[in-house]
């Protein structure tokens, strides 16, 4: 006989049953999504080396170059000061046991993504029904993109680290909030965006309860992240916004810039390259778009107001960039974003964006995989 | 079109942040009547919305006349008031003179220590500034007919006031929207009985813009008794509760705000 309290840990965030079942699902789902790529380029006649795919791919060879030299002060690697610690760290730890830096970063990478699944969906159950959670678990399994979920870059990891960041600040636990957006906050930029939901919950739960929960200071964890990556910049590269000085050179030549000019630019740069402009450039004009339009869904099916403040905050500080190559790969790490994908109630407009992302998700991994300019 | 896209993804996104703020303010409890945020909001929305148009319009035909840039190029609209290139080329002291309107130093000031943060947008700053002040005046003004007439005032009362001759002024890159809003508060705070609130937003609006000093009348206005109800007695008047008179009024006065918008944009100063 179901007692309330079963009934109510049932609906609180899903028992252990539940969890490890997305967690073998997740899995499941990278695994397929590899293999149809892998056998769709096979069959079109690409031999393509897998290792030389994984290994060679983007920012990867930067990430194990860290992780097996850390940073240098000088010579022509300092410049590696851009990419932040936390993966690296993380690599160099795995390769002790895997005894390569390569498969370390890949076992990270399908590890972090089944444990980014479980956290999501413990997410979701907070608010959603059964269908909605199960819709937005399909939503993040397609995501455009999802072809860095399997690569060892650092898209799981850091999606992980935000959907343990926000559901522990939903539970109100700050330390273990504070712990993972720290993490987040030396994976990448955006990770530090992470304080900006904390505050926001920190605000309403002091407003509703009339106090103030001490504890919510340890949420200043995750501005000490960056500070941490601001001060290896200072120790490694001699003043503490080093990587700026650097990203602003060769070969990235990226300067921040308002999102306006970045979206135009991108138009601009694609205009004289039809490869590029469908690889690169209108995928991420698309995305853009995308999240920002998710802003006004979310606001109207009343999505969790700090979910839309994190979405919003992350986007804007994503499309700062002069010379963006990687939009659409940063907005498929948005995770809220798939809660606002969950809260539509539409079954037609739900199922034809799952229909899209799915074909667009496969697409997407075989050009990767082919090698082409999918960044 | 690249700068359609841009100039749009940057609106779309500002958009998102002042309805995020609009949110926070009703669960943070800053604002705990929801019903009148609600209004207010919508307010806000239509005073907006009556600024695109405006903004579309001049976009549209200086870039038609001009021949030169796509008709969507928005950005041009501040070509047309010469604004970014003279901030660019001259830097902060032509700021101060053609930004003030009428010469006064503080928009100009806000404006460029915001784009010191904000990329160097100042024409985009400016209007921003500009929108968001006009409808939180217009927002002000429509609180105080509210409590006033102590009955909901229909929006017609936002359009008959962006209607009036120079409205479109209100959403251009000079400081009269700020200016505006800022004075409409300084009524609604003198309203309320808020006399140290009215004296410093009129102070801040004539720091802003000579119009500013306006912010004067209203308290002359309360000196005088029986002007309540002179504007009771007005607005109950047969003649003008008539929707026929109030329709030939308003036909009329956009005809006058379309032509001096027409003269505007061909470049004649107004």
């Amino acid at each position: 006989m179901k007692t309330e309290k079963t009934v109510s840990l049932r609906n609180t965030a899903g028992n252990n049953r539940e969890i490890i079942t997305v967690f073998i699902i997740a899995l499941l789902s990278r695994a397929f999504l590899f293999a149809l790529s892998l056998a769709s380029l096979r069959l079109s006649g690409n031999g393509r080396s897998l290792i030389e795919t994984f290994g060679s791919a983007g920012d990867v060879p930067h990430y194990m170059y860290i992780a097996q030299h850390w940073y240098q002060s000088s010579g022509e690697k300092a410049n590696l000061i851009v990419f932040y610690p936390f993966l690296p760290m993380l690599i160099a730890a795995f390769r002790v046991i895997l005894r390569s830096y390569l498969a370390s970063g890949l076992v990270i990478s399908w590890l972090s993504f089944a444990v980014a699944s479980c956290y999501f969906y413990k997410l979701l159950r907070l608010d959603y029904d059964e269908e909605k959670t199960a819709y937005g678990m399909v939503g993040f399994f397609t995501a455009l993109f999802g072809i860095f979920f399997i690569s060892a870059h650092t898209e799981s990891l850091f999606v992980m680290l935000v959907a343990i960041s926000i559901y522990y600040t939903r539970k109100k636990n700050w330390l273990a909030a504070g712990i993972a957006g720290m993490c987040a906050a030396l994976t990448k930029t955006q990770g530090v965006l992470l304080f900006l939901p904390a505050v926001y919950e920190i605000i309403i739960d002091s407003t509703e309860n009339k106090r103030f929960d001490k504890k919510s200071l340890f949420t200043l964890l995750i501005p000490l992240g960056f500070f941490l990556y601001l001060l290896l910049n200072r120790i490694y590269g001699g003043s503490f916004f080093k990587f700026v000085e650097y990203e602003e050179a060769e070969p990235w030549y990226n300067r921040s810039v308002w999102v306006a000019d970045s979206l135009a630019t991108s138009y601009n740069t694609g205009s004289g390259n039809f490869t590029l402009s469908m690889f690169l450039y209108w995928p991420q004009i698309i995305m853009y778009f995308i999240a920002v339009l998710a802003l006004f869904v979310g606001a109207y099916k009343k999505v969790r107001t700090s979910y839309l403040v994190f979405i919003g905050a992350y986007t804007g500080l994503t499309y700062f960039q002069s010379w963006m190559l990687s939009g659409g790969r940063y907005i498929s790490s948005c995770i809220p974003l798939y809660v606002v994908y969950a809260a539509i109630d539409n079954k037609y407009v739900k199922n034809t964006l799952l229909l899209v992302t799915g074909i667009l998700n496969i697409f997407i991994a075989i050009l990767w995989l082919q090698g082409q300019a999918i960044m | 079109m690249g700068q359609f896209i841009g100039h749009t993804g940057g609106f779309f996104i500002l958009a998102a942040v002042v309805l995020l703020a609009g949110i926070f303010t009703a669960e943070a409890g800053v604002v705990r009547n929801r019903a009148a945020l609600k209004k207010n909001g919508k307010t806000a929305l239509y005073v907006c919305c009556i600024g695109i148009v405006y903004y579309l319009i001049m976009a549209y035909f200086k870039n038609t006349t001009a021949g030169q840039t796509s008709i969507f190029d928005f950005g041009a609209v501040f070509d047309f008031l010469g604004l970014d290139d003279m901030i660019s080329t001259y830097g902060e002291p032509f700021i101060k003179d053609t930004l003030s309107g009428l010469g006064m130093p503080l928009f100009p000031f806000l404006v460029h220590i915001l784009g010191k943060i904000i990329f160097e947008q100042y024409g985009g700053i400016a209007v921003w500034l500009n929108f968001l002040s006009a409808a939180a005046g217009m927002c002000c003004l429509y609180n105080m007919a509210c409590e006033f007439f102590k009955k909901d005032v229909t929006p017609h009362m936002a359009i008959a006031v962006l209607s009036l001759p120079f409205a479109f002024m209100l959403f251009t890159p000079g400081s009269y929207g700020w200016t505006f809003g800022l004075v409409s508060a300084s009524a609604y705070a003198l309203y309320k009985g808020n006399t140290p609130l009215w004296l410093i937003l009129g102070i801040i609006a004539a720091l802003s813009n000579k119009l500013g000093i306006l912010f004067i009348v209203p308290f002359v206005l309360s000196k005088i008794n029986t002007f309540p109800a002179f504007v009771k007695r007005v607005s109950e008047n047969k003649l003008t509760s008539n929707p026929y008179i109030r329709l030939g009024y308003l036909f009329f006065i956009t005809s006058v705000d379309g032509a001096i918008l027409f003269l505007a944009i061909g470049g004649i100063h107004v």
